[in-house]
């Protein structure tokens, strides 16, 4: 529990496994379960968003600069939406936390303490459903990848498909390992939609108190 | 190295007059002004964004910028053999940081992958001798009777945080050699000191090269 009476909920996963398409489902869901609920995103903040696409579009990524802007975003959000809503008794569902960052920054050689101690000032979530999905299946889903989230700048390939296949497939091992070692919830993001979405309404609803949702009484989806 | 002081302590002079020190001793200097980060300043005046410039936020985007400023400012420069002066550098960012409440280790976190100087210059000044001057030149004349007893209260304090630093009661990016430049005293006997300092650090790159 983070100390306060609201829930925070985290999901997280790599690109393209349904995490903010599910964020929005889960929000839905709460809503219409009489929750107060707040959403947010990583890259949504009013000052540091911008910079940090800015630091990732350019020609030399820094890691560590781009580790220092994400948390400038995490910080702000979490300053001025967040820790507000926990206390007030909200659930608040985000769209990746400190991980997502401190993956990518990690797998670029940057020290996991240092961004631990960096990432510190967050709240712990009391739930986080790791989107479990074969990068195989990302690349599948989406156009053209980033170049920065495609790892093109650690030389895996040229071509920078390739290069987020590669990418993409050290991400999936890192949220795997992260996974099991801290208890995360688990969901495969291959699985049909509603399956996912029941799995992460149970769990959200077992961590509120809210009972389950007894057969028939299926809110609709347009709701 | 850096020259590291409150606004309007003399570090841009005090970083100029060691710059052509050592020039004469047949070294390539730059000397970098670490000015205030733009976005963070521009902000600052702008009513819509300056609720969401937290002390945390601040010191996060200040803290980015100065890892990109190292980058094309310092890196380059030592890696080529040149000495890089910083006319302030991380230090100040800590002091500021501290004084804004945050947590001081957190705070060095933030510096510690910049590159480490070899000698830190603190320039002690005393912050009523400048505050006039300094709230003239940043916020234009005729506002310091109205800002001047909070300025003045977090000059103190940010150079209360270089003193702490400097004598290591608080924790610091990294190990350096320190010279404080205490007030009181000719400007002249003020930079034998470090000169001196700076003189054992080209001693040592000499005999390295040796």
């Amino acid at each position: 529990m983070n100390g306060t009476p609201g829930r925070l909920i985290v999901l997280e996963g790599i690109d393209r496994s349904g995490r903010s398409t599910h964020a929005g489902l889960l929000e839905a869901h709460l809503r219409h379960r009489g929750r107060g609920v707040t959403r947010t995103s990583l890259g949504s903040s009013v000052l540091s968003a911008d910079a940090l696409r800015r630091a990732k579009r350019g020609r030399r990524p820094d890691p560590v600069e781009i580790a220092l802007l994400s948390a400038a975003d995490l910080a702000e959000r979490v300053e001025r939406v967040v820790d507000p809503a926990l206390r007030a008794g909200l659930v608040v569902v985000a769209d990746r936390w400190t991980w997502t960052p401190i993956a990518r920054a990690e797998l670029r050689g940057v020290e996991r303490d240092w961004l631990d101690r960096l990432f510190s000032f967050a709240p712990a979530p009391d739930l986080v459903a790791l989107l479990d999905l074969d990068p195989e299946a990302s690349l599948a889903r989406r156009d053209a990848p980033d170049p920065y989230e495609a790892g093109l700048d650690l030389h895996l390939a040229d071509d920078v498909s390739e290069s987020y296949r590669l990418f993409g497939a050290r991400l999936a091992r890192w949220f795997d390992a992260e996974c099991r070692r801290r208890g995360w919830l688990r969901v495969p993001a291959n699985e049909p939609i509603d399956r996912v979405e029941a799995r992460l309404e149970a769990a959200a609803d077992r961590l509120i108190g809210l009972p389950g949702r007894r057969r028939g009484s299926a809110r609709p989806r347009s709701a | 190295m850096a020259v590291e002081g409150i606004d309007g302590a003399g570090t841009a002079a005090v970083a100029n007059l060691l710059a052509r020190w050592i020039e004469r001793r047949g070294r390539r200097v730059h000397v970098v002004a670490w000015e205030a980060s733009a976005p963070v300043r521009r902000a600052a005046a702008d009513g819509r964004t300056r609720q969401s410039l937290t002390p945390r936020v601040a010191a996060l985007l200040v803290a980015a910028e100065a890892h990109r400023r190292a980058d094309e400012l310092v890196k380059r420069q030592v890696d080529a053999g040149d000495i890089v002066i910083a006319d302030r550098y991380a230090w100040t960012g800590v002091a500021r940081d501290h004084a804004r409440g945050l947590d001081p280790d957190w705070i060095a976190g933030l510096y510690e992958r910049l590159p480490a100087p070899a000698v830190v210059v603190l320039v002690q000044e005393r912050p009523d001798r400048v505050i006039g001057r300094t709230i003239d030149e940043r916020l234009g004349p005729g506002r310091a009777e109205a800002v001047a007893p909070a300025f003045r209260a977090f000059l103190a304090a940010v150079a209360a945080g270089l003193d702490d630093l400097a004598a290591g009661r608080v924790t610091a990016p990294w190990p350096a050699r320190t010279v404080v430049l205490e007030l009181g005293e000719p400007l002249d006997d003020r930079l034998a000191s470090a000169r001196d300092a700076i003189r054992a650090v080209l001693d040592d790159d000499g005999s390295r090269a040796a």
